[in-house]
């Protein structure tokens, strides 16, 4: 019965947004679940060049809270390319918040 | 530098024939970079929205976004081994996003171990594994959102990323599980209790609103 219902469940993730679809079914439900949400100016209809380059995540540091690590800083290393401004405002939030 | 004219012809191609063109990056480069301008432009913001939802679970998620779009679609530039009697093309994007997003949480705290867990990442995008035995039932859409609710960052942190990987049951790759060790300061064991317990708590959840599971 567990195994069921992790299936179940699995299944669920997929088709509703938490996790990404992989087949027919899930495709059609998790499409209504995005349909409505909101792209920004920068990325709707590709009116910024693509930069052909990788970004990664490189920069993690903990802030400890007893025994649960809840604050976290990230900086993405990137190379020029296209950073929205929205994601360069929470990096530096997130900076100012360590 | 855009011939705006042509691109607007490669929009009208079909999505294989697009693929075909990028599969040209070496002979000519403009051309196959055309063809994926008419790609990107037709996936371009579905792909954005399914990033966004789905990163949304994740800490750094505008980051973490933002990122798995972007390799998403340079790996679509790169491998464009697309095959058409595997079914709807959005299953074969996302599926390489699947992957970006694997890809990126390797990497968020150790990117050297990452780097031959990404290699065998990459190589997902050209072996297709089998499928595995679908099931077609799920919980109503309200009650699992409200059931995911009901679980601390952390136990969503867990649970979602187990779920990544088969129905929740498979052992966590390396790198994923370091990362998620070091983060919550814990043992693989306790990973596994908690991933355990969030499933208790969204199974309580669902049989007390009446549901059996």
């Amino acid at each position: 019965m567990k195994k069921d219902f992790d299936k179940k469940l699995n299944n669920s993730l997929k088709s509703f947004g938490f996790l990404f679809p992989e087949n027919e079914k899930q495709l059609e439900s998790f499409l209504k679940e995005i349909q409505n949400i909101e792209i920004p100016e920068n990325i709707k209809n590709c009116s910024e060049d693509f930069s052909f380059k990788r970004e990664e995540l490189t920069k993690f540091i903990f802030k400890d809270e007893g025994n649960l690590a809840v604050n976290y800083l990230a900086q993405a290393a990137r190379k020029g390319g296209n950073i929205p401004q929205n994601i360069l405002k929470k990096m530096e939030k997130d900076r100012d918040n360590i | 530098m855009v011939d705006d004219k042509h691109l607007k012809e490669l929009e009208t191609y079909a999505d294989s024939e697009l693929l075909l063109l990028m599969s040209y990056q070496e002979e000519e480069e403009l051309e196959a970079k055309l063809a994926f301008e008419a790609f990107r432009r037709r996936y371009n913001n579905v792909l954005w929205q399914a990033c966004s939802k789905v990163c949304s679970f994740y800490p750094q998620s505008e980051e973490l976004q933002y990122i798995v779009y972007n390799n998403t679609l340079l790996s679509i530039y790169k491998y464009h081994s697309y095959d058409e009697s595997k079914g709807n093309i959005l299953l074969w994007i996302f599926g390489i996003a699947r992957n970006e997003l694997k890809m990126a949480l390797s990497e968020i705290n150790s990117p050297e171990k990452a780097l031959s867990e990404a290699e065998s990442y990459k190589l997902d995008l050209l072996i297709e594994s089998e499928p595995e035995e679908e099931i077609e039932e799920t919980f109503e859409a309200s009650i699992i959102k409200k059931a995911i609710n009901t679980l601390t960052e952390r136990e969503q942190e867990i649970l979602l990323t187990y779920h990544q990987y088969s129905d929740g049951n498979k052992h966590l790759p390396d790198p994923v599980l370091e990362r998620l060790k070091e983060k919550y300061q814990t043992t693989s064991a306790n990973l596994r209790k908690i991933k355990q317990r969030a499933t208790e708590k969204i199974m309580a959840y669902i049989e007390n609103c009446g549901i059996k599971v």
